[in-house]
């Protein structure tokens, strides 16, 4: 990891989610709560004003693990923190791509931390979803 | 509609849920988000067997869902994720969720829910804070 340095972008993920991919991950959850949510259920997302309905922000998210985990591999499961506010919404057939830039690089004794901006934008550039990711890096990870 | 987030208090805890993890799970979420990652997939066990942190950061869902909250009509609007150790196939996980904060904001009511995950030696795992909020 050690091409990781201030400026380095990270591999982008670019993803069209549908429907039914928004609903098999609903299935994970028990109950009848997401067969009627708006997040699965076109007329439940007309009664808040939307066409259709929109993904859930956990299921986006999961494309910034997706960059993260590409490039930090085990450290970011053992020491990997994000902060993330959720700006617009997402509906299928929407391309969104996973992005990342390292902005600051921190080494001490027992290793590096290096902190990220993140988001997810859609076709038009503008930002879905966006904050920061930090990931520490033991001696042997870097 | 709504009763139950009405009844939401600050530092309420609201529920517990244990799962353990599985091949199947991961495989239904990696093709819900189409993560190829080999890490995923089950096969010689050790480092091959991680599971994608998904699968205890979205665990305030299935704890407020079963606790019967209704958020039908919620957007997720923010999300403060750490992972502190790797969790594998098998590992079975327990997670508890409080409420942290309840305000209101433009006239929307927003809840900020807490979630702390241990795995079976009471080591914690994960911890994170989402907010939703209702429009509805």
């Amino acid at each position: 990891m050690n091409r990781i340095e201030v400026g380095y972008s990270l591999e982008s993920v670019v993803k069209r989610p549908t429907l039914e991919q928004s609903r098999l991950n609903a299935s994970r959850y028990k109950g009848e709560f997401w067969e009627t949510s708006i997040h699965t259920n076109e007329a439940e997302a007309r009664k808040v004003g939307f066409t259709k309905p929109l993904f859930e922000g956990m299921f986006l998210i999961n494309y910034i693990f997706q960059i993260m985990s590409n490039a930090f591999r085990e450290a970011w499961f053992r020491q990997g923190e994000l902060s993330i506010a959720l700006l617009s919404p997402v509906f299928p057939g929407e391309s969104v791509t996973a992005k990342g830039v390292v902005i600051e690089k921190v080494q001490d004794d027992e290793g590096i931390t290096v902190i990220l901006d993140v988001w997810l934008e859609n076709d038009r550039t503008d930002k879905i979803l966006a904050g920061k990711a930090v990931v520490r890096l033991e001696p042997d990870q870097m | 509609m709504g009763r139950k987030w009405d009844e939401i208090r600050v530092g309420q805890e609201i529920g517990t849920w244990k799962h353990v993890i599985t091949e199947n799970e991961i495989i239904t979420l990696n093709e819900a988000v189409e993560d190829t990652n080999p890490w995923y997939l089950k096969d010689a066990g050790g480092a091959n067997s991680i599971a994608p942190p998904m699968l205890i950061a979205d665990d305030y869902l299935h704890i407020a869902v079963n606790a019967g909250f209704e958020l039908s009509y919620c957007f997720h609007t923010r999300t403060e994720q750490k992972f502190l150790r790797l969790i594998k196939i098998g590992n079975c996980i327990s997670s508890t969720s409080r409420i942290v904060d309840k305000y209101e904001k433009r006239d929307r009511e927003y809840i900020v829910i807490e979630t702390l995950s241990k795995d079976e030696e009471n080591n914690l795992v994960a911890k994170s804070k989402n907010t939703l909020v209702r429009v509805l």
